[in-house]
């Protein structure tokens, strides 16, 4: 009884920081139905575009955090050596899986027999894979780095943290892109 | 460019492009409805929220019987297991809690976007009924692929952490859709 006492303690702390994002991200997407209307085909690709964000970065906080840890990196807010390495590798892995899913979204939406419009799947995917790229890995290492020099350690904080930031910004660079782009 | 960025680029790649095709095919399911859910968007609201809970509660059930099966703790097989079982309820509960907290904070939202108290009411019986049952089966999929993974030697943090959270997107979207139809809203 004592174990679920403790699961049910702990889990639920964590969990109601994790969907209280969930719900700010949930409000911003019952916002942007006209986009929806407009982009066939685009709320096919949301799922896996937030999913992706949070398994990016999620995935580079925890290497940055393991690699200051171990003494690879030096706590200092510089971009060089083996942070650009990685930065550079989760932005590329972010822009590439972002036209991905565009391009996934447009075939799915074709053979469910949507109209869908490739060139704005992509023009939209790609730029805000590009904008929450910028801003996700910016947030993310900075706060590897402040929190690690706080003495706080990044594993415990930056997993749920990332994926409750993540889902709000990329539906907010979604609208972006959309707006942008004319839509 | 070092080994460090075209190592990182190599391993990511094929699980992301997986997870995202995976990804899109949940989303379809919503595509599908899309009429009914910009009629009611409200429902739109509720899936982000669903897919984070029942995701970030198969993480927690993998890992917690990948650290049980590899301590001894609980045994690696489905049936008769008392050890499943209790962290099976106690996720349930913790589920639960989290629907009540999830359909309290979206009220204000409600209250603006649905005229009747009656609706109020479905659309609280959809979050609360849809969360629990994409919970359940999520949880259900996490044990099952969990004791698999274990006995044919595979180390569960590994092989089913990846997918937990994409099977939780799937199932809840789904459980969504399917709760909303049994109320006649899509």
């Amino acid at each position: 009884m004592s174990e679920v006492k403790k699961i049910v303690k702990e889990s639920t702390i964590a969990e109601i920081l994790s969907v209280t994002g969930g719900v700010v991200a949930g409000i911003i997407l019952s916002s942007m139905t006209g986009i929806l209307e407009r982009v066939p085909g685009m709320l096919a690709a949301i799922p896996a575009f937030l999913n992706m964000r949070g398994a990016i970065f999620s995935s580079f906080g925890a290497r940055i955090s393991t690699r200051l840890h171990i003494g690879e990196l030096e706590p200092v807010y510089r971009l060089k050596g083996l942070a650009l390495e990685e930065i550079l590798a989760s932005f590329t892995l972010g822009i590439s899986q972002s036209v991905l899913i565009g391009i996934f979204a447009y075939l799915v939406s074709l053979c469910m027999g949507v109209n869908p419009s490739l060139l704005y799947l992509l023009g939209i995917f790609a730029f805000a894979g590009f904008l929450s790229n910028v801003i996700m890995i910016t947030i993310t290492f900075f706060s590897d780095i402040w929190l690690y020099r706080r003495g706080i350690d990044p594993d415990n904080v930056i997993g749920p943290y990332i994926t409750t930031v993540g889902d709000t910004i990329g539906l907010l660079t979604i609208i972006a892109s959309a707006k942008v782009l004319g839509l | 460019m070092t080994k460090v960025f075209w190592k990182l680029l190599k391993e990511s790649q094929i699980p992301l492009t997986l997870a995202a095709a995976f990804g899109v095919l949940s989303g379809a399911l919503l595509e599908m409805r899309l009429e009914s859910l910009i009629s009611l968007p409200i429902l739109l609201a509720i899936v982000p929220p669903l897919n984070d809970m029942a995701g970030d509660l198969g993480t927690i059930i993998v890992a917690r019987l990948t650290t049980a099966f590899y301590l001894g703790s609980v045994e690696p097989k489905l049936r008769r297991n008392k050890g499943l079982r209790m962290n099976l309820l106690s996720l349930m509960l913790v589920s639960t809690i989290v629907v009540f907290y999830i359909s309290f904070i979206l009220s204000p939202v409600y209250s603006l976007t649905l005229n009747t108290g009656e609706m109020l009411l479905t659309v609280f019986a959809i979050v609360v009924l849809a969360g629990m049952m994409g919970v359940f089966f999520t949880l259900l999929s996490g044990i099952f692929l969990s004791v698999l993974s274990f006995k044919k030697g595979y180390n569960p943090d590994t092989v089913v952490m990846p997918i937990i959270t994409l099977i939780g997107d799937f199932l809840s979207i789904v459980s969504i859709l399917f709760v909303a139809k049994v109320f006649g809203l899509v």
